[in-house]
């Protein structure tokens, strides 16, 4: 459906480079990065708005990379709040639809605000409404357009979790409809709970991408790693194509029979799959580090040469300096390419 | 805690401020006081005073409105758009409040006159800008531009630019957008533009007396009575300018303030 080809650009002193996507019909696909990693860049270059330097962007097929953002039928929700403040939820809806007859017109922004859940907000200016509320009666808007991708600029940064759940599963129900977005954000968790595909984006480059579930699953390195949220991610160098690496002191992993052969070897491990208990004659590391986690305690091991996450759901009564000793249920390790 | 704020440091700013006030009340207050209430009504009854208020008054309002329509979609521009030299354009636009307005009549009168090309032009349609009223539009102009162009452009930079550009993504003509999204949204500081240029226009002597003695505007028969008849015979002229001036301004000011925030549509 769209196919984003080398593009490149330079803006000042940053630069996107070398950027290819594919989207296809019904996909929602998430453009992760930190802040200053060209997301909404690469955004305002797949709307229009700014002209690449150099490669191609196809849409069905055909080269759109010249056409202007008004030529290209890419609805975008930016980035802070767009709503028109002088016009009315109605009005705001109805902008895209001066082209019909008012009956019409009203029929369409009835049906619209029914999908976004606004209908009870028509007659109220954007001074009284939420900011989740503020963000669905753009996208009752944007959707008014019939456009053919949404685009979407961190459409959830203001918001609190609970308008951001809201908004969350209006955006599921619109793409199972058969909407396909493309939605650029830094929240990790966002990019899980909502999009099919995923593109890691790093200081202008798309480090990564691919199925979502494949990319949390194997991030390509520790940036991401840390990035999707993986606590316990390592790489380890097996030069020796040894059977048995070490981890750490007291610590070895069995190699996989089809990875012996590789020079190295990526290690990930589940915080549940890590329990701790205090040992002060064996112990192999020290309580870091503790906090609250939305599923139990997670306890942060300092050993000789690493950092382990622990998710515990049992107080164990320790404390921040503590001897332990760690002991690891099950693990997943991969080749490094 | 913190002491945040100091009553003798307060109470002196306070008294500068007073001075200033004092320094714009006191020649209105004193001007005010001097003028008897008979003569004021006997001025009022004038024609002559009666027809050179409605003069300034119209001259200034169409002169205003006239140049707005080229004046608001610049500022626009100039709040949007970059480009070469618009620093030097800036300045530009600034330079009829810092010339003397003597001067810029005298540079008016010469390119409009009747030996120039524009003044031939507008003779052979009937029209003639020295001496008439369409002179004095012109001097008003000339010299209140500036105030209209850098209100309006202030307000449009103002205007959150992802707005324009989200009513263009919902397939808005750039007049569309213009006039549905950067207007309305900018259009409280383009009114105060408008209303500053107006009322500078108004008050104009320099640029008009040069370029059009008659038909005279109120300013310019302050200055005629002034230095034909003396202080006495001017004041209640100029007394009653300042209140029709003040009427105006005040109009103009309370019509163009934000009424209430806006909630919802029947509010």
């Amino acid at each position: 459906m769209l196919s984003i080809r080398q593009i490149n650009k330079t803006l000042g002193d940053f630069s996107l480079s070398d950027i290819s996507l594919e989207i296809h019909p019904g996909d929602y696909y998430v453009i992760l990065g930190q802040s200053g990693a060209g997301k909404s860049m690469l955004l305002d270059l797949i709307a229009g708005i700014t002209k690449v330097d150099s490669g191609t962007i196809l849409f069905r097929d055909r080269d759109i990379t010249k056409q202007s953002m008004s030529e290209r039928k890419f609805g975008i929700m930016f980035q802070g709040d767009s709503i028109f403040p002088h016009k009315t939820v109605n009005e705001n809806i109805a902008y895209p639809l001066n082209h019909l007859s008012k009956a019409k017109r009203n029929q369409e922004v009835r049906k619209l605000a029914e999908t976004c859940g606004v209908e009870s907000l028509l007659s109220r200016y954007s001074g009284s409404l939420s900011g989740g509320e503020v963000q669905r009666v753009v996208l009752a808007r944007t959707l008014a357009m019939k456009p053919d991708i949404i685009l979407l600029d961190e459409p959830m940064r203001s918001l609190d979790q609970h308008y951001k759940f809201q908004l969350q599963s209006l955006l599921r129900k619109l793409n199972r409809e058969g909407q396909t977005f493309i939605h650029v954000t830094h929240d990790y968790q966002l990019a899980l709970a909502l999009s099919n595909k995923l593109g890691v984006l790093h200081q202008g480059k798309l480090i990564q991408s691919g199925e979502t579930q494949a990319v949390f699953n194997h991030p390509a390195n520790a940036f991401i790693a840390a990035f999707t949220g993986v606590r316990n991610y390592f790489e380890i160098e097996n030069t020796a194509h040894q059977v048995e690496i070490n981890l750490s002191d007291d610590i070895r992993f069995s190699v996989p029979e089809d990875l012996q052969h590789k020079d190295k070897l990526r290690i990930m491990i589940a915080p549940e799959a890590v329990s701790v208990s205090p040992d002060e004659a064996n112990h192999q590391g020290v309580l870091f580090d503790m906090f609250n986690d939305q599923s139990g305690e997670m306890l942060v091991v300092q050993l000789e040469t690493i950092r382990l996450y622990a998710l515990v759901k049992t107080d164990l009564n320790l404390s921040v300096g503590q001897k332990v000793s760690v002991k690891i249920s099950e693990y997943r390790m991969i080749a490094c390419e | 805690m913190p002491k945040y704020t100091n009553i003798g440091f307060n109470a002196l700013f306070a008294l500068l401020g007073a001075l200033v006030l004092l320094f714009i009340v006191a020649p209105l207050i004193s001007m005010f006081l001097h003028t008897e209430f008979p003569a004021m009504m006997e001025t009022v009854r004038e024609p002559e005073v009666q027809s050179s208020i409605k003069v300034t008054l119209l001259s200034a309002a169409l002169s205003t409105m006239f140049f707005a329509v080229a004046a608001i979609p610049f500022s626009w521009l100039l709040a949007r758009k970059q480009f070469v030299g618009k620093t030097f354009l800036q300045a530009l636009i600034d330079l009829p409040i810092v010339i003397p307005h003597t001067a810029a009549g005298i540079a008016l009168l010469g390119f409009v006159s009747r030996d120039t090309v524009l003044g031939q032009m507008a003779e052979s349609l009937g029209l003639s800008f020295v001496g008439s009223p369409l002179g004095i539009g012109l001097a008003m102009a000339f010299v209140s531009i500036p105030f209209l162009i850098n209100a309006a452009r202030d307000a449009f930079t103002a205007v959150p630019k992802r707005l324009e550009l989200t009513a263009r993504n919902l397939g808005a003509s750039p007049f569309r957008c213009f006039f549905t999204v950067s207007l309305p949204l900018a259009w409280r500081g383009v009114l105060s533009g408008l209303i500053m240029m107006f009322a500078r226009g108004m008050s104009e002597f320099g640029a008009v007396v040069i370029i059009a003695y008659h038909p005279m505007t109120t300013p310019v028969m302050i200055f005629e009575r002034f230095t034909s008849y003396g202080l006495k015979y001017t004041r209640p002229v100029a007394v009653l300018f300042i209140i029709v001036a003040l009427v105006i301004f005040y109009l103009l000011r309370y019509f163009a303030k934000p009424k209430h925030v806006k909630h919802t549509a029947n509010q």
